[in-house]
This record gives structure tokens, sequence and C-alpha cells, in this order.
């Protein structure tokens, strides 16, 4: 074998490794790279097949040339998570192109790894771990493939899922029991990935991509019954500031405590596990009691983190569902939410509808009943607005969802002097019966009004559900979904399989991701390792070491016992084969006698037995004697046989001296 | 090369016997320099996933490290249990590779990819699947006359991931006979005295008396090989002729032969003998203090050799 047969030979396994190792990140990647992978790669296949010639030096310093050139163009300065990866893949994509050596190949399934690691600062999903275990497994396989260039694609794969199958224990016992520390170390910032939700500003068509958007926001447990659909509003932030075309996310003062009404009953408490979002905001249905740890409330009924939320969160909540009106907190701060600017058609429509009526309800049902006369349409793809948007929303397109009616009325409360602000959150959700919670998705996004009500406080008006009663529809009509689905089939088979696996990795989320510190130390204490602090630690690295080598032992004795046959399974046979002479009336086997003597013995009593008798005796000693590293299983198999078909008669004739 | 810094702290090594099988004890395993960078890479990771609290980093670090830590075993496993059945070279000239044929018995599982070697490079890889493998050739330079033991047989295995290399060293009880190498001439006078009829044997390199083929022998004359045969594919054969056939009877005499030193005398010698035995003359060797009488063919070109390959030589 020549040596560029040998060195041609892994590389289409290499290349596959790459592939798998990369395919997660073909999102992240602009279209020009993975273009770039795929015809590298796609010719250094077909160049294996076909024998054309590879890029040789002065070609492969172009190309490197050429990618970093094109990453520059692409990325300009801005280093980070994304840029990275494009270089790593531009040069992955290279690469195999100068392997020539056996070092080429070992470096090149090292950059696979690499890339297989780097796609954990995306998701720590149950998917993505699972996928990341099943790339490491093709990498392996193309390791071992490149180690052992003879050998066949179903030997490698095979050795590879035993080295993952063999090692998926020891990863348990380190990822359990390495000692893990408070915090982080240095404040890196982490790498982020894209994510969808809410921002800081708030404008009519800002949101429309979220509401395409089937990601989760957030799971909810609820201690009791999930809430009446028609109370799902999960409040997440407040806007107050309008400047005639965008609303600002209003900052208020912490809520005083005393200031928070509690209700002894009444409350609805529950669990979410909020996925990150990189802001501060946390969502709660509305209204919100108290912060939960780590956060703090605010005037508005805003929860704020203490850091934004970077990574999957779990928090207790407790709300009060039904509009309590007794809310004091933000009375002497009415005269913020009157300000408006621009939109003088809407102003003047508003000051219109609102000069007949005193009370703010009556001019919000004012409002409302101008939405649901006018011909409004829902619709989630409206057309563009002006610079005036909520002139151009009320007078010409009429065309909206929640965000355009919700700041529409916002602005005509205003205009008719009723303090109003808009509230932004999710609402509904989808009841999972496999797990007990709810799914609140991104799609699930909804924006609508609060007004300013003397002697009761904030009230909440839903302009999107009086004008579009089917969006609030479609939320409950998922939240009724729950468990006697109306689905049939297959559709209805493939939907209780998400909801299903929905509540398996969700719960594997809660676990893996939360797992820290905290929780190590709890695993700990309830090992029985209860000393603090550094004995903690010592010991826990002690239990650590411990079961590595006790695991690493048992795979080293299993592995090279399977070679040989343990010699107290030939004893046992032999000694099966004196019994057996034993019962057939010859004396028992002298504890010091040769089994060569007592073969003797034995035949001179019956020589009718001799041949089988020299035979089991010569095998004897051949497995006991002959080989000192364990006997030849053949051997054994041939012995093991022998011995268990014989089955000598007792003696009636022969023999001067017979015994009994 | 180890009889000449044999020093106390540096005992000759124990001679293994043959067959031997590889223990546990035998074994050694240590990283490769491609294992030193993957665990480089892993630590860095795990500082990686430290910070940033990442625990798919943490599951990933630790499954790479279990996974090289299980590979250990593996490589282990692929000596473990291997048997050195047979090992043996034949005769050679020096300045030829001695050819140590090697019979290995893997037991029950294939060993992937065994490194064998009887120097720091050229290494021989191999799979044994079986125990009727063929035989494995390892050559060794033979550099001088004598006794040539290897200084060691190193088995050696890479396999799995090429993280980890486990080796093991024999020094199996097995050594080649290195000939003198052979100045070849014309016998020349003084060098051969008659024994017999004191006829002189000179010019007997007739190609016309050629008497018929036979296997080749380690010291025949590459003028002598059967080319055509050989092109053919039949294997190596010597033509023999019969010129010299017949009743002439020499002795070499070391004493006789006028040459700088005692190796170029015995090389001059071997020549002789090579030649004599092609021409199929009776022929003895006298070295001082010992005298092959008078034979011929090829046992006796085979002792002759053996004496001169040995002569003077301490172990001997």
């Amino acid at each position: 074998m020549s040596d560029t047969q040998y060195n041609r030979h892994p590389i289409p396994f290499i290349i596959g490794a790459l592939i798998v190792a990369m395919a997660p990140h073909i999102g992240r990647l602009p279209p020009w790279i993975v273009a770039w992978c795929i015809s590298m790669w796609g010719y250094m296949l077909l160049s294996i097949r076909f024998q054309w010639p590879r890029p040789n030096r002065i070609w492969q310093l172009i190309l490197t040339i050429a990618g970093i050139a094109a990453l520059l163009a692409t990325y300009r300065a801005r280093l980070g998570p994304d840029s990275y990866l494009g270089l790593l893949a531009v040069m992955a994509a290279i690469k195999p192109f100068e392997i020539t050596t056996h070092r080429h190949c070992m470096i090149t399934i090292f950059v696979a790894y690499f890339i297989v690691i780097t796609s954990l600062f995306q998701t720590e999903t149950l998917l993505m771990a699972l996928y990341m275990i099943l790339s490491i497994f093709f990498t392996t396989a193309a390791l071992i493939r490149v180690n052992a260039p003879h050998s066949g694609l179903k030997t490698d794969l095979k050795l590879s899922g035993l080295i993952v199958a063999e090692a998926l224990p020891l990863m348990v016992i380190l990822f359990l029991l390495f000692p893990r520390i408070p915090g982080s170390v240095l404040s890196w910032s982490r790498w982020h990935a894209a994510t969808s939700g809410f921002s800081d500003t708030l404008r009519p068509g800002g949101i429309s991509q979220i509401l395409q958007d089937p990601g989760v926001a957030f799971r909810a447990a609820f201690d009791a019954d999930v809430p009446a659909a028609d109370q799902l509003y999960w409040r997440g932030l407040v806007f107050d500031r309008f400047d005639g075309r965008q609303w600002q996310r209003a900052h208020g003062a912490p809520l005083r405590q005393s200031a928070s009404p509690v209700p002894t009953d009444d409350t609805t408490r529950y669990t979410i596990t909020l996925e990150p979002h990189r802001h501060r905001w946390l969502f709660a249905l509305d209204r919100p009691l108290r912060a939960p740890a780590g956060a703090t409330l605010d005037v508005n009924y805003i929860l704020s983190n203490r850091r934004p939320v970077q990574r999957r969160m779990q928090y207790r909540m407790v709300s009060h569902l039904q509009d309590s009106g007794m809310d004091q907190a933000s009375a002497n701060a009415t005269d913020a939410f009157l300000s408006i600017r621009g939109n003088p058609r809407a102003r003047r429509l508003a000051e219109k509808l609102g000069q007949t009526h005193d009370t703010a309800l009556e001019k919000a049902q004012q409002a409302l009943q101008y939405f649901q006369t006018n011909a409004f349409v829902y619709t989630l793809a409206p057309p563009l607005l002006g610079a005036d948007p909520i002139d151009s929303f009320l007078f010409e397109t009429r065309r909206g969802y929640c965000e355009h009616f919700a700041t529409a009325m916002a602005f005509m409360m205003r205009a008719m002097n009723v303090p109003a602000r808009l509230v932004g959150g999710y609402l509904g959700g989808e009841f999972n019966p496999y797990g007990n919670y709810l799914i609140v998705k991104q799609s699930d996004a909804h924006v609508w009004v609060e007004i300013w009500q003397r002697h009761s406080g904030w009230i909440r008006i839903d302009p999107t559900a009086a004008v579009a009663p089917d969006r609030v529809a479609r939320a409950l009509s998922n939240v009724l979904a729950s468990g006697q689905t109306r689905l049939a089939g297959l559709t209805a088979w493939v939907h209780r399989l998400r909801l299903g696996w929905d509540n398996i990795s969700s719960q594997w989320q809660a676990w893996f991701s939360g797992y820290a510190y905290r929780q190590q130390q709890a695993l700990l204490a309830r090992l029985g390792i209860s000393s603090a602090g550094l004995g903690r630690t010592a010991k826990a690295l002690g239990l650590m070491a411990g079961l590595l080598c006790l695991s690493v032992a048992a795979l080293l004795a299993w592995h090279l016992r399977s070679a040989r046959v343990k010699p107290d399974r030939v004893h046992a046979l032999y000694h099966r084969f004196c019994s057996r002479l034993q019962h057939a009336g010859l004396p028992a086997r002298h504890p010091g006698m040769g089994p060569r003597d007592y073969a003797n013995q034995a035949t001179a009593r019956r020589p009718d037995l001799i041949n089988e008798i020299a035979a089991i005796t010569d095998l004897y000693i051949r497995l006991r004697y002959g080989n000192a590293n364990g006997a030849d299983p053949e051997v054994f198999k041939q012995f093991q046989m022998r011995v268990n078909a014989f089955k000598p008669k007792p003696s009636t004739c022969t023999g001067e001296n017979h015994p009994s | 090369m180890n009889r000449f810094f044999n020093v106390p702290w540096k005992r000759p090594p124990r001679r293994d016997h043959l067959p031997m099988t590889l223990g546990r004890r035998r074994i050694f395993i240590l990283p490769t320099p491609h294992g030193w960078l993957f665990l480089f890479i892993l630590l860095a990771m795990l500082i990686g996933s430290i910070n940033y609290n990442n625990n798919l980093g943490f599951m990933l670090v630790f499954l790479l490290g279990a996974m090289a830590l299980i590979s250990t075993i593996h490589t282990h496993r692929n000596l473990h249990g291997l048997t050195i059945a047979r090992m043996a070279a034949r005769p050679v000239f020096a300045g030829k590779s001695a050819v140590f044929n090697l019979h290995v018995d893997p037991g029950r599982r294939t060993r992937t990819s065994i490194c064998f070697s009887l120097q720091k490079d050229a290494p021989l890889i191999a799979t044994i699947t079986g125990p009727d493998h063929p035989e494995l050739a390892i050559s060794l330079p033979a550099t001088r006359r004598g006794r040539l033991k290897p200084d060691r047989l190193t088995l050696a295995s890479q396999f799995p991931m090429g993280l980890f290399r486990a080796w093991s060293h024999l020094h199996p009880e097995v050594d080649c006979l290195v000939y003198p190498a052979p100045i070849s001439g014309y016998l020349q006078d003084g060098t051969a005295q008659s024994a017999g009829q004191g006829k002189r044997p000179s010019r007997h390199r007739g190609t016309d008396d050629f008497q018929g083929l036979r296997v080749y022998q380690p010291g025949d004359s590459p003028q002598h090989i059967a080319w055509k045969a050989l092109s053919r594919g039949q294997g190596i054969f010597t033509k023999q002729f019969t010129a010299a056939a017949g009743s002439r009877t020499i002795m070499f005499d070391l004493a006789a032969i006028d040459a700088e030193s005692l190796e170029q005398k015995l090389s001059i010698l071997c020549g002789h003998v090579l030649q004599a035995h092609q021409m199929d003359l009776t022929y003895g060797l006298r070295l001082a203090g010992q005298t092959l009488r008078p034979a011929r063919g090829i046992a006796q070109m085979q002792t002759c050799l053996k004496t001169l390959a040995l002569y003077g030589l301490p172990d001997h």
C-alpha cells in the first residue's frame, strides 16, 4: 500500500466528521461560508473519487488569503463568536487539501472536535446535548480510522460507540463531582446567541417578527389549577413615554412593600422557567405581588432582575389575578401618563369621542366602539405607517395587530385626558398535559393598555380583544386544548409527541442548566459529605477520583478477562469429571494426586473408559499447565464438551477388588 | 552495541524465552505528542467552561476526557495477551540486513496496527487477525560478523485514538549469524595449499559446463543466479557448473592470507569458501587452533562460514 493511498483513505471520514460537527452552526454562518465549505469538501471528495489533482501549496495559500479577505469583508472588525465560527469554518473547509501525513489527519480531527465544542455556546437544550454526543461519536470513528487505516467502517463505528458508551458513566461522575465554584471567575461576557423578544422601545409594527417566532419564551407550572384562559396576561414591561412615533419603556421606582396590597387568599402560585432574553425584565401573571429573590418589583408592577437574564432561569411567583383596584402607588405620577405628541387627527378624533363622557371607563368604551364600528382588520402583515403612525393607522390603513390597537388606544385615552400606558408581555400559552405546565411562546407576545381611573387605579383594557376576538380566542383555544385535543390522526400524534418531548427536554434543561455550585453542595450533603468548605471539596475530589479509578479498573478487568478462560472454570469442570468417576464407583481423587496419576489409577480399574479419561486428562493438563496466561478458548470448549458428555455407568463386571 | 557499555548499573537485560506472552506488567503507556495536545485543548476548554459556568461545556470536556482515559484501556488491550511465538533469522553476510522472522499469535482478538521494531526507526506496522498470520519480517542492519543479537524488540500500539502509545520491550533469546563480508577474487597462489594431487585450481569459471540449477544459498555469486528463472517467478536458483568438479582438494589457511587485518583475512577466506563451493571443490579450512577437514557441499560451506563468522569472538 503506497503512502498516498494510506493518506487518502481516511479523508472522506474526516470530511464526514467535519460536516456533522458543522451542521448545527449553519444557521449562524453567512451563506457564502456554507457554499465555501460545500464546494471545498465536495471538490476534495470528488478529487479522491476521480483522481483529480489536489490544490498545491500555492493554491492553498491563495484560498487561505481569499477566505480571510472574505471574512474580513463580512465581519469587518466585529470580533465575536460569529466571526470566530466563520474563521473556523473557512479554515476547516480548506484543511483537508493539505492532509498528507498522519499528523495532518489528527490535527483536522481535533479541529472537528473543536467545532463540536463551539456549538455549546449556543444552547443547552437536550437535543443539542444529544446531537453533540452523536457528533463526537462520528468524529471519534474518523479518528479511529486515521489510526487504523485498514479496518472497516463498521468496526470503526462499533469501537467508537463502545468508547463513547464506556466514557458516559465516567462523564456523569465527573459532571456531578468535579468541584464547581460559585459565580463566574472572570466577568467575561457570555457568547450571545441571537434572541428575540421585546426591547426598550415599542412602535406600531415593531414586534411583527416575534409574532411569527415559534420559540419558547418561558414555561409556567402552577401549584394548583391553571387559571382561566382570559386571565393569562403575562406582564413583562410598561411603556409610558410617547414621542409621537414610538413608546419608551418606563423606569419606575421600587415598590415599597407596605404600599403593595398582599391579599391573604385568592392568590395564584406558580414557577416560571424563563428562556434567556438578555434583558433584565421578568414575566409574571398580571399582577405580581412579590419579587422573587434577586429581583425587584417597581411601582409599575414590573419585575426587574438584578442582572440581565443570560441563561435559563427559574423563579417562584405569586400573583393576584383579579384587578384589585387598590393600587395607589403611582397615583401621583399620573400626569406623566398624559403627554402626547404629533398625530393631530387622532387627537381631534379622541377629543370628539371623549366630549360627552366623564369617567375613564366610559371614554375607553367610546374608543373601543370606534375600533369595532370602523372596519378595522386584525392582521399580522400590516402595511407600513407614515410619519404620524397613529393618524395613518386610524384613518388610512386600519390594518394591524395588538401593537397598533394598543398604541392607538393609549394615545386616544391620553388625548381624552385619561392617564394611559402600554403593557408588553404575553397572552395565553399552550398547556402541556405531560408535564402539567404552560408553554408560552414568542408568538404569544401581546401588548395591551392600562388606564387610570380615580379610586380604582390602573385598569387593564385589551383593545385587540375588542376588535379581533379571534386573536384572544386563539390564545384561549390553545389553553383549552389541554389534553383532550381536537386534532385528529397523525397530526394529533405528532402534537402529543411534541408536547411529550417538550416536557422531557424542559425538565432536563431545568436540571442540567441549573446544576451548579449550590446544587452540587446539596448533592454532596445528601451523599453524606457534610463538612463545609475546602474539606468538602477535597472529599468530593477524593470520591470522584475513587469512583473513576474503580470504573476504569472494572473496565480494564472486563476487557482483559474476555480474552481468556478463567482457571476456576477449568478446575470446576475437572472436579465434575472426578466426581462423576467417583459416582461410577471409583475411589475419590487424593488431594495431592496429579491428574496423570489419577488417570492411570482410574484406567487400571476401568479399562473400558480409557479413551475418554485419557482425552479429558490430556485436555486438562493442556489447559492447566500449558499457558501461563489463561487457557485457549478453543481447547476449553472441547474440554467442556467432553466433560459434560462423560457419564460413566457404575461398573458391574470387571475388577478384582470391586468397591462396595 | 550494548556489550561495550556493560557498566554495572546497566546490566544486560534478562533474555526472554519464546514463546512469550505480553502480560500487564510488561506494557507501558504514555500520551503521544498528539495526546498531550489533546489534553491541552481539553484543559483550555475546561477553564472556559468553569468561567462561563457552562454545563454543556463541562459535559463535553468530561466526555472527551473520559474517552481519552477509556482509550488507554483499549490501547493497552491491543497489546495485552499478544504472544510472540517464534523468532528466527537466517544467516547473512556482514553489511547486509539481517531479517528476523516473527511469528505472532494474536490470541482471540484482532490486534490492530501493531508497530514492531528492532531499532528506533523503520518500524513494521501490521494488523494481526489470527494465529495463522504470515510471519513478519523485521530487518536489522548486520554491520559486523559474529552473532547479531537484537538489542530489543519493541511492540507498540497507538490504536485506537492515537492519543496514547502503549509499548513493550522484549529481549528475545534470538540471534542472527553474520558471516564476514566476502571479498571475492580468484583463488591465489599461496592461499590454497594443495593437500591432494597438488593441482592448483585456477580459471575454473568456465560457463560452458552448465550442470543444472539448485536452490540459491546465501553467498552464491550473483553472476550465477538464474535470472531467467527468477524473472519467471520461479524463485531464486543458482546455476551450477561442473568445470572444477572432481578430485581436487584445497586447504584454506588463515596464516597464508596476506592482508592488513584479521577481518580482511577472514573476508578473503569467506570469498574463497564461496568460490570453492561454487566450483564444487573439496576444501578445508585451517585457522589458528582449529582445522576443518576437507569436504564439499552445502554443509561444508555452512560450517566453514560459521567458523569464520565466529572466529576469535569472545562468546564462542
